[in-house]
This record gives structure tokens, sequence and C-alpha cells, in this order.
């Protein structure tokens, strides 16, 4: 009987998260497909279609930009993040003293209201033109992003450091290696989980960025910034075709999928 | 064990019980925006409609106020929930998609019965098909605002009424650093209150008179677009102009960072007024090329196909467009009650210097895919404003792709 | 003493910039209306009365209340499912289980808008339209916070599991015992997030909510802000938004700082 007493334990313990997934998560991703595959628009009657939305992105200039411009956007905003953070959380390791304020500070950002933040933002990037340009607009907003999200991968990444243990520096160290060596071969490695975390989900928080876009540019100038999540926004609540906008936001899953899971082959070995 | 499993139990069917409670479903349900600003006095309005309603119809009437923001998707999902409201109030430009969508009812009975004779631009632009889907409520007008003591500053002494004015007074103002017309280029902000009332101003329109076509890329529409990128290469166009999207109480304008706009409501003016001072605002008519025109849309309320009620819906939406709470409304909310012998909401400065305005308001071009042609359309004005293309280039682009659209529906 | 200076001196910087567009947002909803406002120029007075002003629509007492219980509720729940399921995705095989993981973390892939309305149905069918109940269970299914906890667990020696299983203890008694309080940093860190994701949500209180009185804060005050009113309230608006996370942080800010040496874990 232990075997069966062990799986029905493993099922307790997701048993929570299996059943709330299964209907809040699951079910309306089921939906989301069912609508990608309809014609739909809001109030309107439901019309089964097949492939057809699918058909009309892969031929859409637009929404084919709309990827290009996402994964540059991705391309910029998860190493900016990584590094940020990761500094943020060393230095927050090294101060001496204070450390509680440094913190509150640094995550400021996060607890702020998004938009409020950008109405400053976009005054404060006023005078440098990076919004207006093409060619600028993504690095500005990338910088933007980071700034409001940082906080988030940082504390993680320090909890991480935090949880190295001790003895593995000290020994380190009195075997005579310098800081960047402590750093290179104890520290990083020990973060690998926290790390492939923080990558994971900055990713796909940055393949799915709306809100920066939304309140900053409105996805211009001339769709410049008009990413995927935008246009899944834009199809269904700017031109009410649902339809075409569910499958946006498949397509969208899928690429984000994808590349998560060709970061785990990478970062995430497990036992 | 037992105990905390009894716990437990009783604890869930309680939260069950209270999570059930709460379905007045005899109710006619309302869905009203915060058209009225003072939030105090908006609750007292609406509750004095709901009790005046009761009183004569005896029907249970659930007045719920929804904020403007995400709007779209509030009602969006409300109907595909099955959960929308029996009546909802809609923009004139928003009832052409939803009529496409088949989620309204039409309303002519109730329209027929109106105490008061309508305003036909009014009834006309809340019609798609000679159906009226709408019944009206108030009409919005905007006009142009200016800031009189930048203007002073710069040395110009007559606020500039037409676009050859305006370029003249540009280079003076730009002297002194400040744009002289606060423009939103960002595709969130409605082509409505930016580009299309120049385009009108300059005498042309944005479709054909079938609806079969653009009509912008012609030489009215470079004209338009022509001023702007003149404005904007002489500095008279704030910096971020392809990407701005200028709202109060954030415009230029009421932060003293630009002399005027040309399409601002009454509650923009009287935010401008609170910011920089009653005495330096100025309001005027609309700006004039070949003729004046200005962006002034109505409103009303729609009864949904999925209403739960409908004929009680039809006797709220009687009740509602009756004058004697239309006129309450537009007092309160300084909007244009829709009637033809139209005169100002109340006897405040604003609200009379506006209503001089009204005569040159219009709804533009109503048309189902009108949203889905400005979201074609303002990138190309965008690539227009950053210098990467020629106004007649990005027209003429625009109208390529808009024209594809429209054939293929 | 160089040395030891400049990780201050770098951090100061650093948060000099995270902390400038807040203290500005302070400053404006302090600033009298029509005081000149951002960026660069102070407002000569500063006032209480749009900060008042917002805080006195009359729902303002039950938004409140109601958005407390929709944050406070969420993060007991996700904390502890996510760290029951963490704990048996980290410390147990099974057949799946990487594909049940990943199947789960596929879900916080797909963009809001386009669940947005399914979402709404599934709630709509289970009755649970505007009411608690449907506010705050569909947004409990958190699979970032199964994935944290996971990477977390997953790093803990495993001699103290093997001890804690030579001492006889059921798989309850080490979740409760060891793996809780081992990961309090990490469940701390969770909890700020989790309570923050939900008290600064718009969206989907907005869709959930049809009466008044199932309003969040956010959804509220954004009925109250329209019309005539200076960018004093709106900034007010995000400070009275956001003060209380800050708070939230403030007070669970000792949690975040443990650490788990190999000689520290028995305590």
């Amino acid at each position: 009987m232990p075997r069966l007493r062990a799986s029905l334990t493993v099922l307790a313990f997701l048993l929570p998260v299996l059943v709330l997934s299964a209907a809040f998560r699951f079910l309306p991703m089921v939906g989301a497909v069912g609508l990608s595959l309809s014609e739909y628009h809001p109030g309107g009657r439901w019309k089964f279609v097949g492939t057809e939305n699918y058909r009309s992105l892969a031929g859409d200039e637009i929404f084919l930009a709309s990827l290009r411009t996402t994964v540059t956007y991705v391309a910029l905003h998860v190493p900016l993040t990584v590094v940020v953070a990761l500094g943020s959380a060393l230095l927050l390791n090294a101060v001496p003293r204070g450390r509680s304020l440094f913190r509150a500070a640094l995550f400021a950002p996060y607890a702020t209201s998004f938009v409020l933040g950008a109405v400053v933002w976009r005054r404060v990037l006023e005078p440098t033109g990076f919004l207006e340009q093409p060619s600028t607009v993504l690095v500005a907003l990338a910088v933007v992003s980071v700034w409001k999200g940082f906080g988030y991968a940082m504390l993680v990444l320090f909890a991480g450091i935090r949880n190295v243990p001790r003895d593995c520096l000290e020994a380190a160290t009195v075997d005579g290696a310098s800081a960047w060596q402590r750093f290179r071969h104890v520290l990083l490695p020990a973060l690998r989980p926290a790390l492939f975390f923080v990558i994971v989900v900055e990713t796909v928080g940055a393949f799915q960025v709306f809100d920066t876009v939304y309140v900053m540019t409105g996805g211009g100038p001339v769709r410049a910034s008009y990413t995927l999540a935008y246009a899944v926004y834009d199809y269904g609540f700017r031109y009410f075709d649902f339809g075409r906008a569910a499958a946006a936001g498949v397509v969208l899953w899928a690429i984000a999928l994808l590349v998560s899971l060709g970061q785990r082959r990478a970062f995430d070995r497990s036992p | 064990m037992n105990k905390q499993a009894a716990l437990l139990v009783a604890v869930l069917t309680a939260a069950c019980v209270a999570a059930c409670g709460n379905d007045s479903d005899d109710a006619v349900t309302l869905w009203m925006f915060p058209v009225i600003a003072d939030e105090a006095s908006g609750r007292d309005f609406w509750q004095k409609v709901e009790e005046g309603f009761e009183r004569e119809n005896h029907v249970d009437l659930r007045v719920e106020l929804q904020p403007w923001a995400s709007r779209q998707e509030k009602l969006g999902a409300s109907l595909m929930a099955g959960d929308g409201p029996d009546v909802v109030l809609l923009q004139s430009d928003m009832i052409p998609q939803y009529v496409d969508a088949k989620a309204l009812q039409p309303v002519d009975d109730v329209l027929a019965n109106s105490e008061r004779a309508i305003s036909p631009a009014v009834v006309d632009a809340l019609s798609v098909d000679d159906r009226s889907y709408a019944v009206p409520l108030y009409r919005t007008v905007t006009t142009t605002v200016y800031n009189r003591k930048l203007f002073a500053e710069a040395g110009v002494t007559e606020l500039p009424q037409t676009w050859d004015e305006v370029k003249a007074a540009a280079p003076k103002l730009a002297a002194h650093g400040i744009p002289i017309l606060d423009y939103s280029g960002s595709t969130e902000a409605s082509l409505n209150l930016s580009f299309y009332p120049l385009l009108w101003q300059a005498g042309g329109s944005v479709f054909t008179a079938d609806g079969t076509k653009s009509a912008f890329a012609s030489a009215e529409g470079v004209s338009a677009l022509r001023f702007l990128v003149d404005l904007d290469a002489m500095h008279g166009l704030p910096a971020d102009v392809a990407t701005r999207h200028s709202e109060p109480p954030d415009d230029a304008v009421t932060t003293g960072r630009a002399a005027m706009a040309h399409t601002m409501t009454a509650d923009g003016a009287r935010t401008v007024a609170a910011a920089i001072g009653a005495r330096n605002t100025a309001i005027g008519l609309p700006l004039r090329d070949r003729t004046r025109a200005t962006y002034g849309t109505p409103a009303g309320l729609s009864l949904l196909r999925d209403a739960k009620k409908p004929d009680e819906a039809r006797k709220l939406l009687a009740y509602l467009m009756s004058p004697a709470v239309v006129d309450e409304l537009c007092a309160k909310s300084h909007y244009f009650p829709p009637w033809t012998a139209s005169s100002p909401p109340s006897t405040d400065e604003v609200d009379k210097e506006f209503a001089q305005a009204l005569p040159f308001a219009s709804p533009g071009d109503t048309h189902p895919l009108a949203r889905k042609v400005m979201g074609l359309l303002a990138p190309h004005l965008q690539a227009a404003l950053i210098g990467t293309t020629t106004p007649e280039r990005a027209l003429a682009d625009a109208a390529a792709e808009v024209d594809a659209m429209l054939r293929d529906g | 003493m160089h040395r030891r200076l400049w990780p201050t001196a770098v951090l100061s910087l650093v948060s000099l910039m995270a902390v400038g567009p807040f203290v500005v947002m302070l400053l404006v909803a302090l600033s009298p209306a029509g005081a000149p406002t951002l960026p660069l120029r102070l407002p000569t007075s500063l006032t209480l009365d749009n900060i008042i002003h917002v805080l006195s629509a009359e729902s303002v007492l039950r938004w409140t209340m109601n958005t407390a219980v929709y944050s406070v509720v969420s993060v007991v729940v996700v904390l502890l499912s996510a760290s029951m399921a963490a704990y048996v995705f980290a410390r147990k095989r099974f057949a799946g289980r990487d594909v049940l993981l990943w199947s789960l973390l596929s879900t916080m892939m797909v963009p809001f808008h386009a669940v947005l309305m399914p979402s709404l149905v599934v709630v709509s069918l289970l009755g649970w339209s505007d009411t608690y109940w449907g506010l705050i269970v569909p947004t409990l299914a958190n699979a970032q916070a199964v994935l944290l906890l996971r990477q977390f667990i997953r790093v803990l020696p495993d001699e103290v599991f093997d001890a804690a299983r030579i001492d006889g203890a059921g798989d309850w008694r080490v979740y409760r015992s060891i793996v809780l309080p081992l990961c309090r940093p990490v469940l701390a860190t969770l909890a700020v997030f989790v309570f923050l994701w939900h008290w600064n949500d718009f969206l989907w209180p907005l869709v959930v909510a049809r009466s008044d009185e199932m309003r969040t804060l956010t959804v509220g005050l954004s009925t109250v802000e329209e019309g005539n009113f200076a960018i004093g309230d709106l900034m007010s608006a995000a400070t009275v938004c956001g003060l209380p996370c800050l708070l939230v942080f403030v007070v669970l800010q000792r949690q975040l700082t443990g650490t788990i040496g190999l000689t520290g874990w028995g305590r």
C-alpha cells in the first residue's frame, strides 16, 4: 500500500493548484482557442470558421511585424533586467548598512501604479525624442519597463544570494579566490535556480508586454512599438474582431512556450 | 481531525451561502458613465432618476456607474458572458460597430414619441441605415481653447483663428520655446479629435459619400497634413507629437506647455482655467481654413439585443429621454441637450462660449469600420510627422491600405 | 575604507533613480490645484486637499475593504497552495511530473486580453458574477508562484529531508516543519508580490464587479477621477493606492532577509 499512499499524498498536495488551474486557467484557454477558430463580435453570434483567422494572420504584414517587434523587445528587456536586478541584489548584499532603506527604495517603482509613473516618464523622455523615433522607441520602453519591474527580480535574486551557504564562500576566500572568481564559480552556479526563474518569468512577461506600450506610445510611432500583446488588444477591443484577437493570443502563447522550453533545456537540468 | 473537518465544512457552507446571495434579477439595468463630473452630484442625480422611474413605472431600476477606462473590455466581456445590461450609454462613433455585430435593437418607436423635437443631425448620427439605435441624451462640442498669457508674452496680440494666422504666430511662440498647438499623434488618440477636424476644415472628408472608399488622400487631406508638418518644422507642435496622447489634466495647455488646442471639451477648458487662471484662458470658435469645423458627438442610450427586460427597458428609454431628465443631466454635466432649439445647458460662462461652436460641430462619418480606418491611417500620419515620408505619400499609402480593407470588409 | 564605500555609493545612485519619479508623484499629490507641477518645478506650497478630495468619495471605505480582502485572501491561498505543489514538484518523482509542471507554467504565457472574456464566462457560469468568489478565486491559480517556490525548495540540502525521514516524519510534517520555515524569505517575497499584483489589479476587478459595493479601490477611484480634475487628484489616487503596498513591504522586510547556512537550518 505505500505506493498508493505515496501517490495519494502527491495528489493531495497538488490538488488545490490543479483544480484552480484547471477551472480558471485551462478552461479559459480552451475557450480562447475556441474563439480563435470562430468569428465573433461582442453581442453577436458565434460562427465557426476553422483556421481562417490563423491564415489571415499569416498574411497580415502588420501582425508579422508585431512578431519581430516583440522579439526585439524581449531581447532588450530580459538581459537588461537580469543585469540590473543581479547587480542591485549583489550591491544590496554588499552594503554594510542601510539595507532596508535601499531595498525599499529600489522596490518602490514596482509598488506604484504604472499609469502614473508613465506620465512622469513621458515628461522626462519628451525632450530627448527617444519615444519619437522608431529606431529608439523600443529601447526607451525597455528602460522604462525595467525601471518598473526590476524590483521583483532583484528580490528573488537577493533571496537566492542569501541562500548561498556561507561556508562555501568562506572556503573560497581562504583558498585565495578573488571577488570575481568567487562570483563566477561559487555564487553564480548557486544562483542558477533563481536565475532560471527570473529569466523565464521576465521572458514570458516581456512577450506579453502591453501596459507599457499602451500608456507610453500607443504602439507607435508608425507601429515601431506595436507588440503582439498590443495586437491582441487592438484586434479584440478596438476592432471587435475577437476571433482574430484570440488567434493572435494563441500564437503568442505558442511562441512564449517554445522559448521557455528552450531556456529550460539550457538552464534547468532536472535531477 | 474531526473538529477541523467540521469547521472546514461549516466555513465553506457559510461562504457558499454568502456568495450566492445578491440576485436582484427583477431590475432593469442601465450602464451609465461618469458624465457628471462631481461624484456626489452625480450619485444624487441617478438616485433621483431611479426613484422617479420606479415610482412612475413600478419597475425596479438599477443604474450602474462604470468608469470610462476600459469600457470596451467590460462591455465586451459582459456581453460574451451573457451578463450585460439592458441599456447602455454609447457614443455615436461606437454605434455602427455594435449594429454591425447585431448587438443592438432599433429604438425608432421610442424616438417617435419624443416630447420635444430632436435635432436631425443628432438623430442621423445615432442611426445606421435609417434606423435609430440610440435614444439621444446629450451632445458634446469641442472647440479651440487658448492660453492668452502665452500669446501675450510672445507678442501676439490677436488670437489666431485661421490656419494662416496659426502659422504666422507659431514662430513667435517657438522663439519663447512654446509650441503653439497641442496635438496628439498617438494611435490611442482618436483621430476625431486630432486630424479629422483639420481635414474637415480644409474641406475634405474621410470617406466617399457612399462609404465604400477612402477620401482623405485628396488635395484637402494633403493640405491638412501639410499644415501639421509645416507647423512641426517651425517647432509649433510638441516635441513628442507622434506618440503623444494628450488628455486633461496632463495636456500641454493645462500644464502651460502649449499655447492652444483645437478640439477641447468644456471640461477640458475648465481644467485649463483652473490650472492657468480663468483670465488667461480664452475660448474661441473652431479654427477655419476653407471652412469652420470641429468635432462634436451625440451620445445616447442603446437597447441591447440580449436585454433581459426589453419592454421595461423601452419604458426606461422613454423616461430618460424626457426633457425633464435630459435638461437636468445636461445642466449638471455641462453637455448640450439634443433638441433642435439648442441653448447652452447652463448659464456658466464656459458653456455659453461652447454653445457658439455648436453649429460647426459634426460627429464625422459614422461607418462600422471607422475605427479600423483610424488604426490604419494614424501610423501613416505619424510617419509624415516624424519626417520619414511626405504628406502625399503618407496619405496615398494609407488610402491604399484602407481601400483594400474596405473592399475585403 | 574605500572598498566598503563604493557599494553604498553606487546603490545610493541607483536608489535615487528608482525613487525619483515616485517622489515627484508624491509632490504633485500634495501640491494645491493649479500649482506648477511636473516635472522640475517644485510646488511652492503643499496641501492635503487633493488626497482628501479623492478619499471623500462615498464608497472609498468599502472599496478599500474589498481590495484588502482580495489581496490578503489571495496571499494566504496562493502561498499555501503553491508551496504544497512546489514541494511535490521539487522533491518527489512521479510519472509526468515535468510535463504537468510545464503545462501549469504554460498557463501564464497566454496574454490576458485573450482569456479575459472566456474567464468571465466561466465565472458567470458558476454564478459568481459580482461576488467575492468570482473576484478572488480565479486569480488564485498562480503558476509563477509554484515555479518560484520549486526553485528554492530544490536547493534545500538533502540532509535535512533525510534526517526528517529517519525520524519517521510524513510528508505533511516535512512540509510544515521543514519546508515552510526554511522557505520563509521566499514566501515573504512572494507574499509581497501577490499582494501587490492584487492590490493594483484593475482590469479583472473591473470586469467582474457589477455593483459599486463589489469594486476594488483601483476601479472605484477611476469612477471618481473623471471630468474636471487636476493632475493632483490622479496622483493622489496613485499615492493612496501605492502607500499600502509600500507599507506591507516594509512590514515584511525582516522576513525577507533570512539566511540558510548549512549551519543554520536546525534553529
